[in-house]
């Protein structure tokens, strides 16, 4: 036995780490590689779509041109029906309006979507262990649009999905503790409609100081990972883009329960309305196939969408980007391969989401 | 490259996290526990629990720099993993010191142990075997924590010369020269103590 040998047997008791230590190292990197989802077998991010029950005048109000009875039924029953890929804004680019002029179309749209959403009725918050349904189109391009059933618990700690005919119920997966940690934090941490609907609910009622608390924790967190991997865009170039995109994934994973408190939420408006930057997509059709509205901070390359009644998330989607798209060649007959501005690349909408007995329950 | 190591398809895996960020978490389920391992025969498991995870984060985040004709990750991993250990080589050598003092090893009292599997059946072997870990504790202790690192990449985690050459960026001739030097160091620090003894007495 050589020094080399009587090194190697220095310490070799120590046996390799039980799964239970490995599986936390392994959310953790999980948390970094997709911040905004959670380590789940299908689609995370999911909204639910409501039934308008409030008269839309809004829209006529800020110069939206929905077609007259052009708004399907909030609760569509898509199931059964080919799903239409998601249109680009029918009104052309989003530059096609002057810059200040779409800001204050937006402001004006989320002003009155937070005093819409802050009169509906209060939402009992669920059991953490209370299962929801949630019914999901996804359109990317290319691949197509694809329906995703999905059973979650409200604290995200348990998911289920059917395969081949069976339902498979995940309860082991990586769990991170939020034991302790403020709301924002748990929310980052382990981003569920749980802690969602917390997080929006411990948030300032001022819009200054909601931003001032949400700028706070997109620097702790860092921007890139607020987003990175999401709809809402992966690289905010602006701290402005950063809390857009927090907010506005904020609400769309507290929709994947039950939304969040109607003050909470209308807080959330107040606050992205004094967002610099953020612009109006008119016309917009999600991947549902519904006339909506949506919002973005970079220019309409990644839109939160919203009933146009209710004002709840219904969608986000992800549109080929105006500085990228490729000039028509009139020599080729003006195809050139890139898809053309506004062209949706991802889009995701609700079906439904609703509260159930058990997995596997509709 | 050593046989019965992780198969040489981890740049395929780094590529493919490219475009699909989640395909980056086979790499931890490849390396991890191994890696796992060897950090806290170092800083015990508690330590070695931040040091994985801080190693496969900041890999996830150097992973569009990876060199993708390197197919095997680990030398890269390692390399990123000693860097971390780097920041607790104080707490490395205090713990070998307490070893090589009490005869206790810190990091054996928090992390989990498996009974030895060793040849030292009678107890002055067994007596001897424990002074010869204390000296040598002691002896790491004593190692620059670069010739520390070199000569423990090597025993524990048995990586090439060359693999610690890429691990650490530094030339093949370099890592020969730290290892000639650590194992001069340790058997000097064992005091004329013909290690090779113990396996010709337990044998006899």
């Amino acid at each position: 036995m050589n020094d080399i040998d009587l090194v190697r047997e220095l310490r070799a008791e120590v046996t390799a780490p039980t799964p239970s230590r490995l599986a936390d190292g392994r959310a953790r990197l999980q948390a970094v590689i997709s911040p905004g989802e959670r380590p789940r077998p299908v689609h995370l991010l999911r909204a639910k779509f409501l039934i308008p029950a409030l008269a839309g005048t809004v829209a006529a109000a800020v110069g939206i041109g929905y077609a007259a009875g052009g708004h399907s039924p909030a609760v569509p029953s898509v199931a059964g029906r080919p799903v239409a890929p998601p249109s680009a804004s029918r009104s052309g680019p989003p530059t096609a309006v002057p810059p200040v002029t779409q800001a204050v179309l937006a402001a004006q749209l989320l002003t009155q979507a937070s005093s819409v959403v802050g009169r509906a009725p209060v939402k009992a918050e669920p059991a953490p262990g209370q299962w929801v349904y949630s019914k999901t189109v996804d359109y990317q391009k290319p691949g197509g649009a694809n329906v995703y059933e999905n059973w979650e618990t409200f604290d995200g700690r348990k998911s289920a999905y059917f395969e081949n005919g069976h339902l498979i119920v995940h309860d082991s997966r990586a769990q991170v503790s939020t034991a302790g940690l403020p709301p924002l934090a748990a929310y980052d941490a382990w981003p569920s409609p749980k802690t969602a609907y917390d997080a929006i609910a411990s948030l300032p009622a001022d819009p200054r100081a909601l931003l001032r608390q949400v700028g706070a924790d997109v620097s702790r967190v860092g921007a890139d990972n607020v987003v990175a991997g999401s709809v809402m865009g992966s690289r905010p170039k602006t701290g402005s883009q950063a809390e857009f995109a927090y907010l506005g994934q904020l609400l769309w994973n507290a929709a994947a329960g039950v939304g969040g408190p109607p003050r909470g939420e209308a807080a959330v408006f107040r606050a992205m309305a004094l967002i610099p930057g953020v612009s109006l997509q008119k016309g917009v059709t999600d991947a549902a196939g519904h006339l909506v509205v949506g919002l973005s901070a970079n220019g309409g390359a990644n839109q939160l969408l919203l009933d146009p009644v209710s004002y709840q998330p219904t969608g986000l989607r992800a549109v080929f980007p105006i500085q990228k798209a490729a000039k028509p060649s009139p020599a080729k007959g003006g195809h050139s391969g890139v898809p053309g501005t506004g062209t949706a690349l991802d889009s995701l909408a609700y079906l439904t989401v609703k509260e159930v007995s058990k997995p596997g329950a509709r | 490259m050593h046989a019965g190591q992780p198969p040489p398809d981890d740049a395929a895996l780094i590529e493919r996290s490219q475009r699909d960020p989640e395909a980056f978490a086979g790499l931890y389920d490849r390396h991890a526990a191994l890696l796992h391992r060897y950090v806290a025969r170092r800083l015990g498991d508690v330590a070695a629990d931040d040091v994985v995870a801080d190693t496969f984060h900041d890999a996830f985040r150097r992973r569009h720099k990876y060199d993708l004709t390197a197919a095997d990750a680990r030398p890269w991993l390692y390399g990123i993993a000693t860097n971390l250990i780097g920041k607790h080589s104080r707490s490395e050598a205090r713990m070998l010191r307490a070893y090589a003092r009490t005869g206790t090893d810190p990091v054996l009292t928090t992390t989990g142990t498996r009974p030895r599997t060793e040849e030292y059946d009678q107890a002055d072997s067994r007596l001897a075997a424990q002074a010869v870990r204390r000296e040598l504790a002691a002896a790491l202790a004593a190692l620059a924590p670069a010739d520390r690192d070199v000569l423990l990449m090597i025993a524990w985690a048995d990586l090439s010369y060359a693999e610690v050459a890429t691990a650490l960026r530094i030339p093949v001739g370099t890592v020969r020269s730290r290892l000639h030097r650590a194992r001069a160091r340790v058997r000097v620090a064992l005091g004329g103590y013909d290690p090779t003894c113990i396996r010709e007495e337990t044998h006899q």
